[in-house]
């Protein structure tokens, strides 16, 4: 046995360009490649950003109302139109590469905690730049939360910061901005994949620039950052110990929280099945590429031991029944269990699936250097 | 008649001469060290060896410069826990009053980062970039005393409890190391060791007491400034994810795929002290041009991947920690050799990221793009260049 092997050994130590004989195989992961990329772009994305768009127009169209005619029934409507277009958002938010990358889309859509100090100043001063990097903490769906869910208790207590207040004019104002922003960036990205997609589907390769690399980059920082950390465990305190309750999402519209969290990881689930946008169908996706390339860990294959883990995390998540931001507080210790589900996928996704496309993280930001 | 037989054995020579071709630079003299014999993992030390059959290479001072800036850093990384003195930050800059740890690099008296620092400009504008560096010694040093407070727009302190920030989201320890790289490594390699008057040294006599030539020495010295390895670059043999390079020859060997090639700079620099070996100063020059644009590129390079990463980060710390990296390579630009970037462009692509009232908050994706698409388009890199750190 060890002579065959030493045999073997020497053979491809004789002849290195025996790689070489790869080719054939390369030409068939980048054919995989282009039509796991044109189900993702097609069948994803583009419908993604054209529904975000749609959700986020009715969104304009409820703002215009309110803030023509403040009272409770518009607010109502606008509450609901938010409610459905923050919900939409759990679907689109983890394609931030390319075309949303470029554009900064999450910055403007949902970094939370919101900051109220500074939507309120900004509100009393009038004179702001949702642009700058200054700006990421006081719009999108969370100031968005705070100005239609957070201001007082009841809705009619609400509508008087619309009418009644000091401040109503510039608030309302605050508001049409805040959500002109969205629908403007949102815009941007979805117009920009119009022409973008082929660019996309072209980049085959496993490169640093390739789509495959920049695509799973994007899903694996949001499932990691956004997703994990984001939503379960920096309110759980999963690394500090200390519970943060008002780091959750939709802080102001509790009995949501749990709805957008689940509404993202099925929506990841998905789409690392390769399922389209309305789940009708079912493409290549990155399973699938997974699954061809073969990798597998014991006797079975990596691509089915994620779909398990994940699936795993989402029965855990619908097991939560309390909002997210009371559980962290009064059932802990659930929390961190769902945290622990969530993080098992974590290095499935990031070493195991990474390594076996032979493309790597870009992302580590913080290197400390 | 003599006229004649001279015009005959010139023409005869030229036809001789054309039908050479590449070989007009290898003259009949044999390579001492042969080219062909240079692979990217041919040990630096091993291959030039004197008479004395030891190694002619020796950059000890360089490395002490290093081990200057390394302690100058890491001072500079306590300031998230303890107020950072800017005086001790200018004696380490200039070397007085002992200040380092290591008992060897306060006994290197000669040695200063300082004369180092835009050693290849005039005087004057030399002078104005020591300055530069003395004010963001004073700056860190102001930023430190609100290390127990969260930073945001207006108010010095930590973001992400790791990355200390003035009120502006500056980050100044990466100013200065990074800028060190350019103003310090950077210009040394590609202006002064490997610019003409070093370059013109003695390559006949044997310096007085060592075993190698003024101009062997000098290259050795610019390739101590890249790394302090006998080949470039170097990984860990206990841990083959690590890389044992530092500061800019850390980052160079960063940029690599499509972007660049850190084994092309190696080569470069190995031919090129083999070149002179050979005495053959053809093969030198085009390493030196090798060498000189692939630097200016790589850090080219990283700064846009910087700016590109902004987009990525996922905290205002993460956001402003990788612009103030950026900062420090636009910057760092200007040492380049007949820099694309050069100190009048660097300087207004600064003031296009840092002149607003609020800093770094202040800015928006807008801004970064119009100073990444200006490099980038300058030296012909692609605008959504982002390498692995």
């Amino acid at each position: 046995m060890k002579k065959l092997l030493l045999a073997f050994g020497m053979i491809t130590v004789l002849f290195p360009a025996c790689t070489k004989k790869d080719n054939g195989n390369n030409d068939n992961n980048d054919l995989n490649r282009k039509n796991m990329l044109s189900n993702y772009a097609e069948n994803y994305v583009i419908p993604a950003y054209a529904n975000m768009l749609g959700k986020l127009t009715e969104l304009k169209t409820k703002t215009e109302s309110f803030t023509a005619t403040p009272n409770e029934a518009n607010l109502d409507a606008l509450q609901q139109s938010w409610r459905e277009a923050y919900t939409i958002w759990q679907r689109t938010e983890m394609l931030e590469f390319d075309p949303a990358e470029d554009a900064s889309l999450r910055m403007y859509m949902n970094i939370y905690p919101v900051s109220v100090t500074k939507v309120n100043s900004n509100i009393a001063s009038g004179t702001y730049n949702l642009e700058a990097f200054g700006s990421t903490d006081v719009q999108g769906f969370p100031a968005l939360d705070f100005l239609l869910n957070g201001l007082a208790a009841t809705n009619a207590d609400i509508v008087g910061f619309y009418i009644t207040d000091p401040l109503a004019q510039n608030r309302k104002k605050y508001l049409q901005d805040v959500v002109n922003k969205m629908v403007e960036k949102t815009q941007t990205v979805n117009n920009a994949w119009a022409s973008y997609k082929t660019t996309f589907t072209d980049r085959t390769g496993t490169d640093v620039n390739s789509s495959l690399s920049k695509m799973v980059n994007a899903y694996v920082l949001y499932y990691e950052r956004y997703l994990r950390s984001g939503k379960i465990g920096l309110p759980a305190g999963a690394m500090t110990g200390n519970a943060l309750p008002q780091l959750t999402e939709a802080y102001y519209t509790p009995s949501l929280s749990n709805e957008l969290a689940k509404t993202a990881l099925n929506a990841v689930s998905n789409f690392y099945e390769g399922k389209s946008y309305d789940g009708a169908t079912d493409g290549a996706g990155i399973k699938d590429y997974l699954a061809s390339i073969g990798t597998m860990d014991k006797d079975k294959l990596m691509s089915d031991i994620i779909s398990d883990e994940m699936n795993e995390a989402i029965t855990a998540l619908n097991n939560l029944n309390t909002p997210i931001k009371e559980a962290v507080v009064n059932n802990r210790p659930a929390v961190l269990g769902l945290y622990d589900q969530l993080q098992d996928v974590v290095p499935l996704l990031k070493v195991d699936m990474v390594s076996a496309f032979g493309i790597s993280i870009t992302y580590v930001d913080n290197d400390g250097d | 008649m003599q006229q004649k037989l001279l015009l005959a054995i010139g023409i005869t020579a030229t036809l001789f001469a054309s039908c050479k071709k590449d070989d007009d630079n290898n003259p009949i003299i044999a390579q001492k060290v042969p080219y062909t014999s240079l692979t990217p993992t041919t040990s630096y030390f091993n291959t030039f060896r004197g008479a004395d059959s030891n190694t002619t290479v020796d950059f000890s001072g360089q490395t002490t410069r290093i081990s200057m800036l390394a302690e100058m850093d890491a001072y500079m990384k306590t300031g998230i826990n303890s107020e950072v003195k800017a005086a001790q930050l200018k004696d380490m800059f200039v070397h007085q009053n002992s200040p380092f740890n290591a008992a060897a690099l306060n006994a290197a008296s000669d040695k200063t980062i300082a004369s180092k620092t835009a050693a290849s400009f005039s005087t004057v504008d030399a002078n104005a970039e020591r300055t530069r560096f003395n004010s963001w010694f004073d700056a860190i040093a102001g930023a430190s005393l609100s290390n127990n407070q969260t930073a945001a727009m207006g108010n010095a302190g930590l973001l992400d409890g790791k990355y200390l920030v003035d009120a502006k989201g500056f980050e100044y320890g990466q100013f200065i190391q990074k800028g060190l790289m350019g103003a310090m490594m950077l210009d040394q390699i590609s202006n002064v060791y490997l610019g003409n008057e070093k370059m013109s040294a003695d390559n006949k006599a044997i310096v007085s007491g060592k075993n190698y030539t003024q101009m062997e020495h000098h290259w050795d010295e610019a390739y101590g400034y890249l790394t302090k390895n006998d080949y470039f670059p170097k990984k860990d043999r206990n841990d083959a994810t690590k890389w044992l390079e530092s500061y800019l020859g850390n980052y160079v060997r960063q940029v690599n795929g499509v972007y660049g090639d850190p084994a092309a700079v190696y080569m470069a620099f190995l031919k090129g002290r083999a070149a002179i070996v050979n005495s053959d100063m053809t093969t030198r020059n085009e390493q030196i041009s090798i060498i000189r644009q692939s630097l200016e590129k790589a850090v080219a390079t990283i700064g846009i991947s910087y700016l590109n990463k902004t987009k990525t980060a996922t905290s205002d710390g993460a956001r402003f920690h990788s612009l103030s990296e950026g900062v420090g390579f636009i910057y760092s630009l200007r040492f380049a050799h007949d820099a694309k970037i050069n100190k009048t462009l660097s300087d207004e692509l600064l003031n296009m990221l840092m002149n607003k009232p609020n800093g770094f908050w202040d800015l928006t994706n807008a801004d970064i793009d119009a100073v990444r698409n200006q490099i980038a388009d300058a030296l012909g890199i692609n605008r959504e260049a982002v390498v692995n750190h």
